[in-house]
């Protein structure tokens, strides 16, 4: 909530900026998790400034990822664009995986590592009650290398009623606790909070933003826009009463 | 076969080293030619006859040649005269003679070159004098000062015509010249007043200089010893009297900064005074003391003036780069400031009031040895609303997006309450003609608070607003003591306090139908810089052609900082940096013609535990009369520096910062070149130069949600190496009724950040690579006119690919702006035209003037800077579903005419 409010009449002022200089206009999103397959990864094109037209697929290019000296070619889907890999590629914590994509004589490539899992995540309790301003969670877990972490809050009730917004908010954290509020939850019903281990690449995307001068462009994707990030994860059920 | 007959005629006519006006051969030739004409001008007497009854004449001279004097007699007057051209050409000479028999004339014009006047057949003889004196050789020294104020006046002439001989006179007026002849003539010179010829040997311990109120009445670019700006005295140096800003045009009052902007290498075209833009350097980098302290905040109303009183100031130093080791601490350029030590004559003062502001000040002498000067400025704008202030806070602050959140309001919509003012209190104590005390103090500050409500949707009332208050504090002591002749000191205690103070305060309350607790949100930033100095500096006249300078320094700074956004803190700095620094300067004149200075300069920072060493070298040939060439060389280091943080959004969020461990320290070195020619009717300066600047400091992030607890620098800041070069040419006219210049700079100003950019460079910020600049001024009457015209080609900006989004782990997604290129697009070029015309007149015994001024006359609408916005509502306040990005050009001031009065006394 309180990041999309920020962004509201965000002024985004721009003139002698300091940034870096992808050379292509190639928009990458791609996410892998820990345990799960290779899905959704999406290419894009920039969109326009002026006539704030939204950026278009990208087709005729060859997408791979590359893990232990293996090379895995991604297949496109043909209903949304997006990119997939077989079953085969298992995403394993702390090995590096390297994205590869061929596009228009331009070999875009980006690095990760999967962070390590998220060890003994534990709560203090499973039930929130929204009706109390006051009320909240506490998770904790343990960090002895303050790794990077995000806690996020997904939704189990289809009937429950959500916020046109984000579900809950929270930023990447060094810590080894986070407080799950009444206040900043806007969903009720039955949840999951998921702790996500997240690479440095990624909580710069929440650090740095494009909107001012002098900063730079966020992400790691070497000839193009956006990132290329790897996630571990653990979960714990919960309870959101809303009355 | 020449000089045969050379000492032919000498031994048995005249000397036919004599010449007659007006033609002038060269060589063998000339000699013939000299021998034909003496001997015609002989046989002619009848018509010299009828010619020399022109008894009385009315002539005026201001530093030419005897030689030239006798000639324009002969022009004017038809007046045949004999001389020496080669000894005549010796001697410069100024004087105003009115209705004066000519023979007293040239008597008295030739006296100073100890030569006698005799009539012959109707022709007029100028021969070396037949008395023989025995010349003595002595050494002089004299404090100036001005003739109805008494106060002593810093920087000016003393020389020696012809012999390159000469001195600067110290903060208290003192200067020495020793091992000269008796009989040498000293011209004492400065800015705004009569040049003075006194003799040594006649030569008074205090030589008071008449204030020449025609020479105010323009400012005239002239080489040394001429009037209100001095310009190629040496490499990249300028000195100017404040005084002669009145007639140039305005926006409410006199700028100090806005003249020097009209100076080749000064950008011109950021219409304000938020600091100087020196040859492609930031602000920041230009070091400004004023009366021995530093200080770190120079601009009023958002950079729209300087805050200085011009009224308050004496006079005005330069360095634009390739300064004296006696200077350091920045890495780009000087500027010194000397504030008026007070009328000893009576008791005077100055009052005006314009549009911004109403400004005074008053000097009184308290007793013979004790003079007092009060100068004061307050801004009218929370008082009287008028549509001059209405404007320069919409173009400079309100749309230029300094203002949190706020897109294309106008003033009447935020309903600020702005003020600003500066005061100086300078005492002045002359113990003895060799010890002065000064104790001046200074402040300034300005004051801005808004608030400002929004409803978006009719789910949220939505509320800005901001408090913020920023300024100066500025104390020095000041003991200067001749000690005798040759050797004088001045030790300074100086204390400099700037304080930046924002806090901006968003308050979200939501429809009850959401369920949601309403949310405040808070981004304050205070930024304290305190600046301790203590200082002695010597100077020790080594010979008659050499002066030794050297001294020590101890400057201790202690920064704090804090930065609050939302509940966190960031990020925080309490910094205390000592730097001890000692410095030697030997300047001397190898050969009449060849004057060098070298000087050496260290200084040890304790934050880095390191010692920085600062070569300088500055050359300068006297090739011809009317030619110099000149050249120098120079190591800066810079410890201290201000960051532009824009992620911020209150209206004054940079910060200071001292380098460390982390941080480094900034570099330089510059070179520059050129040549000085100065002609009777106009003088041209050309420079070269080249400035390398590394270790420069960028500050990166914008600010979303930082964790407190991660402050590695490396994403804080970017550190690379800036390289501009330049050339410089400046054509001015300086006398007559009609006077002005033609500025011109041709630069190219690159960055190389190895993180920055691919490592490939980039234009800088304030790269521009032509600037003309063309001042005129005319004085009629009681009138004074003054146009100027500025261009300036585009400034750079980044220019983004386009735009894009990313889905985040929250389910939301965060946008940005696709930046292929690093200040890849240019903005339109500047152009501008500026009129001022002003009113002299009297009141009883007082003196008075008015005046209109217009600002960009043909209204031309120059872009300050191209800004993207993300927009998430639409024009009737409701939710997008995408956000979309307008392209939106801030602009800088259209036409604006302002009106000032002012009365003195």
């Amino acid at each position: 909530m309180k990041k999309v409010l920020q962004s509201i009449l965000f002024l985004v002022a721009v003139s002698c900026a300091s940034l870096e200089s992808p050379d292509s206009s190639l928009v990458v999103e791609a996410y892998i998790f820990e345990n799960k397959p290779i899905k959704n990864i999406k290419l894009n094109t920039v969109s326009s400034i002026n006539d704030n037209a939204s950026g278009e697929q990208i087709m005729n290019v060859e997408v791979y990822i590359q893990n232990n000296g293996i090379r895995h070619q991604l297949v496109q889907s043909a209903t949304d664009g997006t990119f997939s890999a077989s079953s085969s590629l298992t995403i394993k914590a702390g090995e590096d995986y390297e994205l590869l994509i061929f596009y228009n004589d331009l070999e875009i490539t980006a690095q990760t590592t999967v962070p390590p899992t998220p060890k003994k995540l534990l709560a203090n309790k499973d039930t929130l009650n929204r009706s109390s301003s006051s009320d909240f969670i506490r998770t904790t877990w343990n960090n002895p290398d303050s790794l990077w972490h995000l806690g996020v809050i997904s939704n189990l009730d289809p009937a429950s009623k959500e916020f046109p917004f984000n579900n809950f908010f929270s930023v990447p954290t060094r810590g080894n606790q986070l407080e799950v509020s009444s206040n900043n939850v806007s969903i009720a019903g039955d949840a999951q909070f998921i702790l996500y281990g997240i690479t440095e690449e990624y909580q710069k995307l929440y650090r740095i933003s494009s909107s001012s001068i002098g900063s730079t462009n966020a992400g790691n994707i070497s000839n193009g826009f956006g990132i290329f990030a790897a996630f571990s994860s653990d979960t714990l059920n919960i309870y959101i009463k809303e009355n | 076969m020449t000089n045969f007959i050379f000492q032919y005629f000498y031994n048995n006519c005249l000397s036919l080293r004599f010449k007659v006006h007006p033609i002038i051969l060269v060589g063998e030739m000339q000699l013939k030619v000299k021998i034909i004409l003496f001997l015609i001008v002989i046989s002619l007497s009848t018509v010299a006859q009828h010619q020399s009854n022109l008894t009385y004449i009315s002539v005026q001279f201001t530093n030419i040649s005897l030689s030239a004097a006798l000639s324009r007699i002969t022009d004017k007057y038809h007046v045949p005269i004999a001389f020496n051209t080669k000894e005549a050409d010796k001697f410069i000479v100024s004087a105003d003679y009115k209705n004066m028999e000519i023979k007293q004339v040239l008597k008295h014009l030739t006296s100073i070159a100890q030569m006698d006047v005799a009539k012959i057949n109707e022709v007029f003889v100028i021969k070396p004098s037949s008395k023989t004196t025995k010349i003595n050789i002595l050494s002089i020294s004299a404090k100036v000062e001005d003739l109805c104020s008494g106060e002593p006046l810093p920087y000016a002439l003393a020389s020696i015509p012809n012999s390159k001989l000469f001195a600067t006179t110290n903060r208290q007026g003192i200067f020495s010249l020793i091992d000269i002849p008796d009989t040498a003539m000293v011209l004492l010179s400065y800015l705004g007043y009569k040049d003075t010829l006194v003799t040594a040997n006649k030569l008074n311990s205090t030589i008071k200089l008449r204030p020449d109120p025609s020479l105010l009445k323009e400012i005239i670019v002239k080489d040394q010893g001429s009037n209100t700006i001095q310009y190629g005295e040496e490499t990249s140096k300028i000195t100017f009297n404040p005084a002669a800003l009145d007639r140039l045009p305005v926006l409410g009052g006199n700028d100090v900064f806005r003249t020097l902007q009209l100076l080749p290498g000064i950008s011109g075209t950021n219409e304000t005074s938020s600091g100087l833009v020196v040859r492609g350097s930031s602000p920041d980098k230009n070091l400004v003391l004023l009366d021995g302290y530093s200080l770190y905040h120079v601009d009023h109303f958002y950079g729209i003036y300087s805050a200085f009183n011009s009224k308050a100031i004496k006079s005005i130093q330069m360095y634009k780069g390739n300064f004296s080791a006696k200077y350091g601490g920045r890495s780009s350029s000087v500027m010194v400031l000397t504030a008026k030590d007070g009328n000893r004559r009576k008791f005077s003062g100055d009052i005006g009031v314009n549009f911004v502001d109403v400004n005074a000040v008053f000097e009184l002498s308290l007793s013979k040895k004790l003079t007092v000067v009060a100068a004061g400025r307050r801004s009218i704008t929370d008082v009287v609303e008028n549509y001059l202030f209405r404007e320069l806070f919409d173009k400079a602050v309100v749309n230029s997006g300094d203002v949190n959140n706020v897109n294309s309001l106008d003033y009447k919509e935020l309903n600020p309450n702005f003020s600003f003012g500066d005061f100086n209190l300078k005492l002045n104590y002359r113990q003895s003609e060799k010890d002065n005390f000064t104790l001046s103090f200074y402040s300034s500050n300005d004051n801005l608070s808004y608030e400002y409500i929004q409803n978006i949707e009719d789910f949220v009332e939505y509320t800005t607003s901001e408090s913020s208050r920023w300024g100066n504090l500025g104390l020095s002591g000041i003991w200067s003591k001749q000690w005798n002749k040759k050797m004088s000191t001045q030790a300074q205690v100086a204390f400099s306090s700037y304080y930046s103070n924002t806090k901006l305060e968003d308050t979200y309350v939501f429809n009850d139908t959401l369920g949601l607790a309403d949310e405040e949100y808070l981004q304050a930033q205070n930024n304290n810089v305190n600046d301790f100095t203590i200082k002695i500096d010597n100077q020790f006249q080594t010979s008659k052609n050499s002066i030794l300078s050297f001294g020590i320094a101890n400057t201790l700074n202690t920064i704090n900082l804090s930065s609050i956004l939302d509940d966190e803190v960031f990020p925080v700095f309490n910094q205390e940096g000592n730097q001890f620094q000692f410095y030697s300067e030997y300047s001397l004149f190898i050969t009449p013609k060849v004057e060098t200075r070298l000087g050496l300069r260290g200084n040890y920072f304790n934050l880095t535990n390191h010692l920085y060493w600062e070569p300088k070298v500055n050359f300068k040939y006297n090739i011809l009369p009317w030619m110099n060439l000149k050249a120098s060389w120079a190591i800066n280091n810079q410890m201290i520096s201000r960051i532009l943080r824009l992620d911020l959004f209150t209206s004054n969020p940079d910060f200071w910062i001292l380098a460390d461990k982390d941080i480094p320290v900034i570099n330089s070195s510059q070179w520059a070149g050129g040549v000085h020619l100065d002609f009777n009717i106009a003088s041209i300066d050309i420079e070269a130069f080249i400035t390398n600047t590394y270790d420069e400091v960028e500050y990166l992030p914008s600010l979303r949600n930082f964790d407190v607890e991660d402050k590695s620098q490396e994403q804080l800041y970017a550190t690379g190496n800036t390289e501009t070069k330049g050339l410089e040419v400046l054509i001015e006219k300086g006398v007559g009724n009609y006077s002005g210049w033609i500025s011109y700079t041709l630069s190219n100003s690159l960055n190389y950040f190895d993180g920055l950019n691919d490592g490939k460079p980039f234009p800088s910020r304030f790269d521009q690579r032509h600037e003309f600049k063309v001042v005129n001024m005319y004085n009629y009457k009681k009138w004074n006119f003054s146009l100027i015209w500025i261009y300036g080609s585009g400034k750079p900006y980044s220019s983004p690919e386009g735009s894009y989004s990313l889905s985040t782990l929250d389910g939301s997604s965060i946008n940005n702006i696709a930046y292929s290129l690093i200040n890849n697009e240019r903005l339109p070029d500047y152009h501008r035209l500026d009129l001022s015309s002003t009113y002299n007149f009297k009141l009883g015994k007082t003196k008075a003037k008015v005046g209109l001024s217009i600002f960009n006359l043909y209204n031309r609408k120059n872009i300050k800077y191209r800004r993207f916005s993300k927009i998430t509502f639409d024009e009737d306040g409701n939710l997008l579903n995408n956000d979309k990005y307008v392209v939106t050009d801030v602009l800088l001031l259209g036409v604006t005419p302002s009106v000032f009065f002012n009365w003195s006394f």
